[in-house]
């Protein structure tokens, strides 16, 4: 009986005695509160050293980074990588040759040129050990004493799995084929030409990957890159609400599932009104008032994407301009001008064949055609149109390059131009004026003012910081006219 | 003691309507003050929970979402729009039924739960007069009604059709049902004294004598045994075996999600508040002040003590009840089921008894 | 009609088997219990593992030496560092190789501070286990202090590559040691505090002592080593036992499981052992800090580890238990075959036979008290 009231008392002491605890901590809880809330406080980060002076910081794992001016190409830091994340190619000049590699910051002359060094950082387990056997010390984790050599990637994250991809090699393609580099040049390019091939044939829009840090990327494959992004911004503005103009409501149903469906294929703008024409017209709904419609939509982005040039050239092939201007070649989609639903697919079909042959498509298709007898003279018009296009873009080839150059005259006479992309300021070099001018731009873009406004906005909110130098306000300029 | 409900007939009345007409349109606003009442308990209470618990962990809880841009006072107390937020979130979440469930009975379940706290609410006073109806039995009424909650914890386990809800389910209700009587024992040790099974008497007698907590030793350790009791009425740690997180997961709420799963954590928070009024009401002088006591005030200050603040005074002491029934769950660990039954039938059962008779002799010698 | 319903033999009852996990709040990790019930009370048990297996052996086939360390950190993700020591213990006795005494005591003060950590963890996620939660939070808020730590010596909190065979990656950065004996000061008040919420409490007492009781043969029997085997009072610590390292040259204790509260080596024992454990690291911190010599840590570092043909088995001491490491050697820079001798494989084996009888919330407090790992037991 005693053990039973000696067990009620211990039990209600320890009780008593837990909760006191906790009350004490509920109540001191400005001494006690050890979180740190994230976003809006952080570590600065070299000072995340438990109170060790900054000087004396041993290291922190943020991100691996190369000085790719002091790589020698030992290629011992790929060896010691346990999981294979790093990837270096490098090319050694002939001993006839008297190509320059460089020297390092150690003074030790270079034997080769770096191609490639490419670190997978999403592979990577930040064990350090590539760090160790490096004899120019120039990979490195970032952070740590390391902070003065790179600034810290604190949250190191990306949107996209390929942002973490990281290539530090900035040899251009010049200095590799002067040492010698053509081999490599043409499998690279091989490689990349293959992976594009893929990615039309899957149909695929290569979406845009902003270069994930201000290491140089590799010119040759920024170009496609910035091209893409000119024509994804055109794409955004087509938007479902657009079709809300179509009074019918069952044609205005068909229109929006088909763009939808469209959307999520990944399908561009073009082929996305011309899916939804088909389909329409499968309906038997189509009716000139939605034609109309449908035909008002592409108009303002066309003039955003098409050079001008090519549009007076071809008014009649618009829809292969508006694809892109990068390609000349006939795309699958462009066959969907063909009406006869019949003929289409066996467009498409040789079309489809022709490419994976690598023969010439139009003369494919005219001939598919032919045989089945289904040549009609809009087809053969439509073909023909792409026989000009693909024969003159080989000759046209600098010339459109040099039509991007052209363009700002065009766009100087339309007063009102779009608002240029915010990715156009990365260029600026200094990290806070480029950080104020993208406020200022984010700014001005919500109260929807002009191109010419906001960039007056951003002139005078850097030249108040003390920020605007030569180069900044020489690609202010070259923004306002529309280059 | 007039009730909302007549003095509200009464205003009707005047009107010379149809009693078919009246009835259940006060019926309907007084439903509609206890949704509201309840749904607000939970935002106020789950939010209040969060935070208690954070403190006690060294932590700060939710600090982010506010409400129109106004996050909160103090840098401990903010994020004051977490709950409202949440309580979104659950209503436009989707509702999963398990393909082999009884779906009637599933769907069904988490409406009896909710029913029995609603109706509870229809006998609770919140201060004198303010009661939507006020019953001659009105603590019979509400032991009867909390105990309604049971069926539906019983049918959420077995139609879920998982073996963890099952053992939820069976713990909830040999527990539940156990509880039951050093609930209804320390109960009765009141209504013995007050010899009235109405609120508003038991108030009355407590503003003639003295606290219920204050009458006698036997009626503090009765008020002992109901505090702890109806922590394990309402589910909650040390005594939460029914949805034990580490062992059952979630117990009988293992299948639910969005909206349903609402119902269940809005009644389990009404029923908090339930109790707490309860054991306010009968053992701490309900809407009385407890300044009235010592009889410190002025003259002037009286009101105080009034009627005016009676809201007031049983809200205060219903939340620190609530308070304390936070402090047990972020201090203690669980028990286990045998361990739970040996508490109530060999502790609270025997002592209740006993305290029973004492207070029997008490009140004939005294 | 009534009397049939009351006949047991025209009622059904039998076993119902219960699958806790791979997802499910307490069973650390991704371990799956096939659990045998009558009602609550558990009739047989059957852990199945392999959720979480990595092939840890077979890629110390194809990685040098030096690559494996950051491997064995992945195996007991909460004591990296005890992975570490334990396999550059076998390597440096393949090697044959003398370290400088600055890297032995280096390498003991971070062991003990990892087994604190890894103490911690362990003591916190058994108070959550059986339904307190507060100690949790209050536990990891300490851990967070000793990963600081960590992360100050080598840049990295759970992974460390820190102990590398033949030395350490870094020395100690200056004011570590200041650091330290603080951590340590601000510690032992919280052990106490510890105490009084958890350790002592009436129903932490009730729901873990005489619970899932571990007689010392079975345990011994079963390969239970570390804390979980000194709970049921078998003094067996390699520290003290097979001393490797510097252990000889510090005073400390080895806990063992007295009973106190229950019967010898039930949980409530395992879990106190692990909470004196903690002092006695800090014991042993302490004199390690003074005792700690001057030197270069990279002194004994080897170029490039290629030890001759041969095969080894080293011992260490873990926060779990007795880990061992199996090299073969063939004399290239890659071993020919690397087994790990894992303690907690062993710990959890002995579940099944000492928690017959009990109810599911027994098992829940047992397997706790027991302190797996999966990521060393699937490896």
């Amino acid at each position: 009986m005693s053990e039973y009231f000696n067990n009620i008392f211990y039990g209600v002491k320890s009780f008593l005695t837990g909760m006191k605890l906790t009350l004490s901590h509920f109540k001191n809880k400005k001494e006690l509160v050890a979180t740190l809330q994230y976003p809006h406080e952080k570590w600065p980060v070299p000072e995340r050293n438990i109170g060790f002076d900054h000087a004396e910081y041993n290291l922190i794992r943020s991100r691996l980074h190369v000085d790719i001016d002091d790589c020698i190409a030992c290629m011992q830091c790929e060896k010691a990588c346990p999981v294979d994340c790093i990837k270096i190619d490098s090319i050694k000049p002939p001993k006839d040759s008297d190509f320059d590699c460089g020297m390092t910051s150690n003074d030790t002359q270079k034997k080769m040129i770096v191609s490639r060094f490419t670190i997978d950082m999403s592979e990577c387990m930040y064990c350090n050990l590539c760090v160790f056997p490096c004899p120019e010390e120039c990979i490195y984790m970032v952070g740590g004493p390391n902070a003065s050599k790179h600034e810290i990637d604190y949250e190191f994250s990306q949107y996209e799995r390929d942002g973490m991809i990281f290539e530090f090699a900035d040899a251009t393609d010049e200095q590799i084929k002067e040492a010698g580099g053509e081999k490599w040049i043409e499998q690279r390019d091989a490689k990349i030409n293959k992976h594009e091939e893929g990615i039309k044939l899957e149909g695929e829009v290569k979406i845009a990957v902003p270069p994930p840090v201000t290491t140089p990327v590799k010119a040759d494959e920024s170009k496609p890159v910035s091209k893409t992004a000119v024509k994804d911004s055109g794409t955004g503005e087509l938007e479902i609400k657009s079709f809300n103009s179509i009074s019918d409501k069952m044609c205005r149903g068909i229109a929006k599932k088909t763009f939808t469906a469209a959307k999520r294929a990944g399908k561009d703008q073009t082929a996305m009104l011309s899916d939804i024409a088909q389909a329409l017209s499968d309906m038997g709904k189509m009716t000139d008032e939605i034609q109309t419609i449908l035909d008002g939509l592409p108009a303002p982005v066309a003039e955003h994407v098409t050079e001008p040039e090519i549009e007076q050239k071809e008014p009649e092939s618009i829809p292969v301009a508006a694809e892109s201007p990068t390609i000349f070649e006939m795309d699958l989609k462009d066959l969907n001008g063909i009406e006869d639903k019949m003929a289409r697919g066996i467009a498409k079909k040789a079309f489809i064949a022709a490419k994976r042959a690598g023969e010439d498509k139009v003369e494919a298709v005219k001939n598919a055609l032919e045989d089945a007898g289904k040549l009609d003279t809009a087809s053969e018009a439509l073909l023909s149109s792409f026989t000009a296009a693909y024969s003159d873009s080989e000759n046209l080839d600098p010339k459109v390059e040099s039509a991007g150059d052209e363009k700002p005259e065009s766009g100087e006479q339309s007063q009102d131009l779009p608002l240029f992309d915010i990715k156009d300021l990365n260029s600026i070099d200094e990290k806070m004026a480029r950080g104020m001018a993208k406020k200022i731009y984010t700014a001005g873009k919500r109260a929807e003012k002009s191109r010419s406004e906001v960039i007056r906005d951003i002139k005078a909110g850097l030249s108040d910081a003390g920020k605007l130098d030569s180069a900044i306000e020489e690609l202010l300029n070259r923004l306002e006219t529309g280059s | 003691m007039t009730s909302i409900f007549d003095s509200l007939q009464i205003t009707f009345s005047g009107l010379n309507l149809d009693l078919m007409i009246v009835l259940p349109a006060i019926a309907l606003m007084g439903g509609t003050v206890i949704f509201l009442l309840m749904a607000v308990n939970a935002l106020v209470a789950v939010y209040f929970e969060r935070k208690v618990s954070a403190f006690m962990q060294d932590r700060l809880g939710p600090m982010e979402v506010g409400i129109l841009g106004f996050k909160g006072g103090k840098r401990f107390w903010g994020g004051i729009g977490q709950t409202l937020a949440d309580a979104i979130k659950l209503l436009v979440k989707e509702d999963i039924l398990p393909n082999d469930a009884d779906r009637v009975l599933m769907i069904l379940a988490p409406f009896i739960i909710f029913t029995g706290a609603f109706l509870t609410f229809i006998g609770l006073p919140f201060a004198e007069n303010l009661v939507i109806s006020d019953f001659n039995i009105g603590v019979f009424y509400i032991v009867a009604m909390s105990s309604v909650g049971v069926i539906g914890i019983i049918l959420a386990g077995w139609s879920s059709n998982n073996k963890w809800s099952l053992y939820g389910a069976m713990r909830a209700a040999a527990q539940i049902i156990s509880y039951e009587i050093p609930i209804g024992l320390s109960l009765l040790l009141v209504v013995l004294v007050a010899g009235s099974l109405n609120f508003g008497d038991i108030v009355q007698w407590q503003a003639d004598n003295r606290w219920f907590i204050f009458h006698s030793p036997f009626s503090f350790l009765a008020f002992f045994i109901f505090f702890i009791s109806i922590v394990a009425e309402t589910n909650r740690t040390p005594f939460d075996i029914p949805e034990a997180e580490s062992e059952l997961v979630a117990g009988w709420m293992t299948e639910y999600s969005g909206f349903r799963w609402a119902l269940f954590f809005l009644s389990e928070y009404a029923n908090m508040l339930i109790v707490s009024i309860v054991a306010s009401t009968v053992f701490l002088g309900g809407w009385l002040s407890p300044l009235q006591m010592f009889n410190v005030l002025p003259e002037a200050w009286l009101f105080l003590d009034g009627p005016t603040l009676g809201l007031f005074w049983v809200f205060l002491k219903a939340i620190i009840l609530i308070f304390v029934m936070m402090w047990f769950r972020w201090t203690f660990p669980r028990l286990r089921v045998d361990q739970l039954m040996y508490l109530c039938w060999k502790v609270f059962i025997p002592f209740g008894l006993a305290n029973l008779f004492f207070i029997s002799l008490w009140e004939l010698l005294f | 009609m009534e009397e049939q319903l009351l006949d047991k033999s025209v009622i059904e009852t039998g076993e119902m088997v219960l699958n806790m996990g791979p997802q499910h709040p307490s069973t650390h990790g991704v371990l799956r219990l096939k659990i045998h019930t009558d009602g609550e009370v558990v009739s047989k048990i059957e852990p199945i593992i392999g959720y979480l297996h990595r092939c840890f052996e077979k890629h110390c086939e194809k990685l040098s030496y030096e690559q494996i360390v950051p491997f064995t950190d992945r195996c007991d993700y909460l004591a990296s560092m005890h992975m570490d020591h334990a396999y550059s213990l076998a390597v440096e006795k393949l090697l044959d190789i003398e370290l400088p005494e600055r890297v032995e005591y280096i390498r003991v003060i971070i062991s003990e501070l990892q087994r604190i950590a890894s103490h911690l963890v362990a003591v916190g996620t058994f108070g959550l286990d059986v339904g307190a939660i507060t100690p949790f939070t209050w536990t990891i808020r300490d851990r967070e202090r000793v990963l600081d730590l960590f992360e100050a010596l080598c840049g990295a909190r759970l992974l460390y590559n820190y102990i590398w065979p033949g030395g350490v990656s870094h020395d100690l950065p200056p004011k570590f040691l200041e650091r330290t004996i603080e951590f340590l000061e601000y510690f032992d008040p919280q052990i106490d505090e510890l105490n009084n919420l958890l350790t002592t409490n009436k129903i932490f007492i009730e729901r873990t002592a005489d619970v899932g009781v571990l007689p010392p043969e079975v345990g011994i029997n079963y390969g239970v080593t570390g804390p979980s085997l000194r709970g049921s009072g078998v003094n067996f610590d390699l520290r003290k036992n097979e001393p490797y390292s510097v252990y000889p040259n510090f005073d400390f204790d080895v806990p063992l499981g007295e009973g106190i509260m229950g019967t010898l080596g039930d949980s409530w024992d395992r879990y106190y052992v692990r909470v004196l454990e903690m002092r006695e690291s800090a014991k042993i911190i302490r004199q390690a800090i003074e005792q700690l010599p001057d030197g270069d840590v990279h002194a004994a570092l080897p170029k490039k580890v290629r030890p001759n043909a041969g095969e080894v088995y080293g011992r260490y001491e873990s926060a779990r238990g007795d880990v061992g490491f199996y090299i073969i050697s063939n004399g290239k820079n890659i071993p020919l075959r690397v087994k790990m001798r894992s303690p907690a494989f062993c710990n959890l084996s002995v579940l099944s036979e000492i928690s017959e009888g009990w109810m599911i919330s027994d098992i829940i407090a047992i397997l706790g008290s027991l302190d797996i790992v999966l990521g060393e037991i699937d490896r």
